[in-house]
């Protein structure tokens, strides 16, 4: 969650630059707070412009995202589960 | 829910508020005028049809979570995060064959808890009740407590009067009208809810194409396109073992079951869940296109409202305001209407008043209906925040008792052994899991470990069960 305070609009910008170089626009507009997700692995740089140009200390932003190999590996213990689940239902009462 | 600023005048909320609150009273007195036994209040007379067992099974399952959580789980774990809500819906589809299996087992039967006290005796049914009194008390804590919070933030309404409105009109119609009256009401919110959701997604589309948003995720918010975006994949297993432990184990559903007529509860849950399926596919698109629409939000769980405010307007406003109350409404009063009947038959017939009359037992139903109002709005309003996340906790005793009830519905020789020592070591497993790791493993270790203990005692065991023992006399 990302907050600031400005009297006006402003342009809410991110890059993988230090310098901001090549910035993307995230959001222009009046709101004072931005909920920011979906982001790679990777460092990022976040600053806001504001209309009458100034420009704020740009905010650094890590992500790391969690080990695939384990969220694989709990895939396919709920996939197991899930599929005895459902055949046990399906296959229904045979003792009857 | 975090602050933000409100959509509608306060004006306009207590105005929708008196008029969908009439109309629920009025409905519940109407509906509950044929109410003269328990089996009536209880069970509407066990004569529901298709089209209203259909609609009852997906209204009670869209929950304010399902119109405001889904569009924040896309927010934050993209399409897998949008896809594994929508994974609740084979609790219904695969409630289906077993609402007939149970109708046909307990023809006279009342509660979940009369199928665990029958089929494995009275410890498993002891664990089953704290189990089940926790994971329903805490959802409708937290259900009243959405409510007053979202009113709040939708029109302005303070918290303690919307969270009580809405939770006075729920008790009030369905201490009159019983689970007609509760089963009537929800066929008429789940068509607002659909007709509603529609309007939004149409809305949505006219201002912003699919392709532009795509673009707008892949250039701002490229993991939420990530087939193998780690946190959301782990949460597709999961939650959908929340979502069937929810639905197999609650009363909520065992009591359709036997409301249902005879032949009806399969399709009506099949039918259910494909009427609920897309409502969480619609409310997650909506906050994917948040990004598109230049819409800033403030809140994860606020991107709903905000984006549909954004593209409709007032209209929009009014509309969600709507939504979140129907919704809202459809889960509160069937949660009443289940977890007093589960205590009426459960602990004051059973134990107490074995020979109390009918018509002594739906005055009883009543003012159970009423008590657990009363605990849950002196529980509601002080507002503590952070108790609609204990409802989290809830996932490991709930995936605990997936295999007990499955295997008790179809093998004779699951047993009792197994019931105990599934649920307690699959619950025990679920909650280290989630202090030690996290909330996406909990429901998951839970349901495994359970379904180990559960496989091997019924391999085990030399014990036949004889099904006749669940047809208990009324």
């Amino acid at each position: 969650m990302l907050s600031w305070q400005a009297d006006g609009p402003v342009l809410l910008q991110i890059a993988d630059a230090p310098d901001l170089s090549a910035p993307k626009l995230l959001y222009e507009g009046q709101a004072k707070s931005y909920f920011l997700s979906g982001l790679a692995n990777g460092d990022y740089y976040l600053r806001l412009k504001g209309v009458g140009g100034t420009i704020s200390a740009p905010l650094h932003v890590s992500v790391v995202h969690q080990s695939l190999t384990r969220a694989l590996l709990l895939v396919a213990i709920g996939a197991l589960v899930t599929l005895a689940i459902v055949v046990t239902i399906l296959w229904g009462a045979r003792d009857e | 829910m975090n602050e933000a600023a409100a959509l509608l005048p306060p004006s306009v909320g207590w105005l929708l508020l008196a008029l969908f609150s009439a109309l629920w009273i009025g409905l519940g007195v109407y509906w509950g005028r044929r109410n003269k036994s328990f089996e009536d209040h209880a069970l509407a007379g066990r004569n529901i049809g298709l089209a209203l067992g259909s609609a009852t099974a997906a209204a009670t399952w869209i929950t304010s979570n399902t119109t405001m959580l889904a569009p924040q789980f896309a927010l934050e774990l993209g399409v897998w995060g949008m896809l594994a809500y929508t994974t609740a819906s084979f609790g219904l589809f695969l409630f289906a064959p077993m609402a007939g299996r149970i109708r046909k087992l307990m023809p006279t039967g009342y509660t979940s808890g009369d199928f665990f006290r029958l089929r494995y005796g009275r410890t498993a049914w002891a664990i089953y009740m704290v189990f089940t009194l926790f994971y329903s008390l805490t959802w409708l804590v937290s259900m009243a407590m959405a409510g007053g919070i979202l009113l709040n933030a939708l029109s302005g309404i303070p918290y303690a009067w919307g969270m009580t409105v809405i939770l006075g009109v729920c008790v009030a119609y369905t201490m009159r009208g019983g689970l007609a009256a509760v089963i009537g009401t929800d066929f008429i919110q789940s068509l607002i809810i659909i007709v509603g959701v529609v309007i939004v997604g149409f809305a949505v589309l006219s201002h912003v194409s699919v392709e532009q948003i795509h673009e707008n995720l892949e250039a701002t918010r490229p993991a939420l396109l990530n087939v193998l975006f780690p946190a959301a994949i782990m949460a597709i297993f999961n939650n959908l073992l929340f979502g069937l432990g929810e639905v197999f184990h609650n009363n909520v559903w065992w009591s359709r079951a036997f409301a249902f007529r005879d032949g009806v509860g399969g399709k009506a849950f099949a039918l259910g869940g494909l009427i609920w399926f897309p409502i969480p596919v619609a409310a997650g698109f909506i906050a994917l296109a948040s990004g598109a629409l230049n819409v800033a939000v403030p809140a994860a769980d606020m991107v709903g409202p905000l984006v549909v405010a954004h593209v409709l307007g007032e209209f929009g406003a009014i509309a969600i305001f709507i939504v979140v109350f129907c919704s809202l409404a459809s889960s509160l009063d069937s949660l009443l209407a289940a977890t007093s009947d589960l205590l009426t038959e459960d602990i004051y017939r059973k134990l107490l008043r074995p020979d109390a009359t009918p018509d002594k037992l739906k005055n009883m139903a009543q003012y159970v209906t009423l008590a657990l109002g009363l605990f849950t709005w002196a529980v509601c309003l002080p507002r503590i925040g952070t108790l609609a996340s204990v409802l989290f906790f809830a996932g490991p005793l709930v995936g605990a008792m997936i295999w007990p009830i499955v295997t008790g519905l179809y093998w004779r020789s699951a047993n009792a052994t197994g019931a105990v020592g599934g649920m307690l070591l699959g619950a025990g497993v679920g909650l280290v899991c989630y202090f030690a790791i996290g909330w996406y493993v909990a429901t998951l270790m839970a349901t495994a470990v359970s379904m180990v203990w559960v496989l091997a005692c019924t391999h085990l065991s030399k014990s036949r069960f004889d099904w006749a023992q669940l047809s208990e006399t009324a």
